[in-house]
């Protein structure tokens, strides 16, 4: 997904202070970032056309809130690193510390323990 | 019909697409027949050795051909010139049969390269996407489970407060030593290259190509940690406990995150790689590489038989 630096700055400031109408957005990225209300209403309409804020009307202006949490966004960012570029799934995400594995068993699990601790012993014998 | 410099040309094109097509063949029959070069044990830095420069055959192959044929015409190898039998280097038929391999390689190139490209530019966008929410030192404000590298041209190590929470300094030392390595050989970028390169081969060759790649970049980044001077006990149990970390996360989840998947038995193959003694292989790199060179030069040879061959068929 392509995010501008302003995007993402507005999306950090949603996932810390939860829902804001565009002034309030404004009011804090101003003495930061200089800029417009314009830019940033413009910023946030855009975030929501993406599906990255919801928004509802009070009065004459919208209020928007992020639509994804912070670890649902970067969750979705993880997928996109695995759509890489290997075909194989079980090769997705290649620098994944662990190869990750939720598939290993409860018994697979057991015996590569007894396995690391059985040549540790003998590694101290010898 | 085409004539004289215009003719050559296009033969050359031509010639080069039948070679790298036999260099396709040659090398999808070394990777699927599980014999020869592809059943030794070799430690994982050769095996990546031999992986490229499988990946690599045909390209080298395309380049060699037209070399050859511009040998072969000159006088001066009357004995290059009878092997290579090259008769109608002066003339092309734009509707004979070499037209149809060299518009197949164009389309399958093009396909290949356009989407290597559109991957290349989403893994740069997420990646600065992963620099914009981590901290400087790339630690990911997630309760997922996670530690990775990425970046193409400046990679970094990531990993998540969801992982680096829940493992001990000496582990946490051994994750990131882990990825560094990732990042030191620019695994990232070898693997679009890589990709892009295996996916001209029919597709459970360049799978399983692809799968061997990832899987001896995992060792190679194992045997790192140990140089490093940790033990490679701990390497293992880390690997199990980020495992058991993982799993648990997962199934604390109402729709199962299993994005990060390597299979299970690539876990187990790992430790089982770290704790044993591997056997030597007792191939020599001249043998390795000797054959290899071998097969490309019958493959060389063989362009011109392959050509009457397939003449019996279509007309020029």
């Amino acid at each position: 997904m392509n995010l501008g630096e302003l995007e993402k700055a507005a999306l950090q400031f949603f996932w810390e202070y939860g829902d804001a109408d565009a002034k309030q957005v404004y009011a804090y990225f101003e003495p930061k970032r200089g800029g417009t209300l314009n830019t940033i209403q413009s910023t946030l309409d855009r975030l929501y056309k993406k599906g990255l804020l919801k928004r509802h009307k009070t009065g004459y202006a919208y209020v928007y809130q992020a639509a994804k949490t912070k670890d649902d966004f970067i969750g979705e960012l993880f997928v996109d690193l695995t759509k890489d570029f290997f075909e194989s799934p079980e090769s997705a995400l290649h620098a994944a510390f662990s190869s990750i594995s939720s598939s290993l068993s409860d018994k697979e699990i057991s015996e590569l323990e007894a396995l690391i601790d059985r040549q540790r012993t003998m590694s101290d014998v010898e | 019909m085409f004539f004289d410099l215009a003719a050559f040309l296009l033969n050359i094109l031509s010639l080069g697409t039948v070679a790298f097509f036999s260099g396709i063949f040659a090398s999808s029959l070394l990777v699927s027949a599980n014999t020869g070069l592809w059943s030794f044990t070799l430690a994982p830095a050769r095996k990546q050795k031999l992986m490229w420069l499988t990946v690599s055959m045909p390209w080298a192959l395309a380049i060699a051909s037209p070399v050859l044929l511009a040998l072969s015409l000159e006088t001066i190898f009357p004995k290059l010139s009878d092997m290579m039998h090259w008769h109608h280097s002066n003339e092309f038929v734009i509707n004979s049969w070499h037209i149809y391999p060299t518009i197949l390689l164009i389309l399958v190139f093009s396909f290949t390269f356009v989407k290597s490209c559109v991957l290349a530019a989403r893994h740069a966008q997420t990646f600065t996407h992963f620099r914009t929410f981590s901290d400087s030192e790339g630690l990911l404000d997630v309760r997922e489970p996670n530690a990775f590298s990425a970046g193409l041209i400046n990679p970094q190590t990531f990993i998540t407060k969801g992982l680096a929470t829940k493992l001990d300094a000496s582990e946490l030392k051994i994750v990131q030593l882990h990825e560094l390595s990732h990042v030191k050989n620019r695994d990232s970028l070898k693997k679009l290259i890589f990709g892009f390169m295996s996916s001209f081969f029919p597709r459970s060759i360049s799978k399983r190509l692809q799968h061997e790649m990832a899987f001896s970049m995992e060792l190679i980044a194992d045997s790192f940690v140990v140089s490093s001077g940790v033990s490679k006990f701990d390497i293992a149990t880390t690997l199990l406990k980020v495992s058991k970390i993982i799993s648990t996360y997962e199934r604390g989840q109402v729709e199962a995150n299993i994005q990060c998947n390597f299979s299970g038995n690539e876990v187990k193959a790992r430790i089982e790689n770290l704790l044993t003694q591997q056997p030597a292989s007792t191939i020599t790199n001249f043998s390795l590489y000797g054959s290899l060179i071998l097969i490309s030069l019958f493959c060389l040879l063989s362009l011109d038989t392959f050509h009457h061959l397939v003449e019996t068929f279509f007309h020029h």
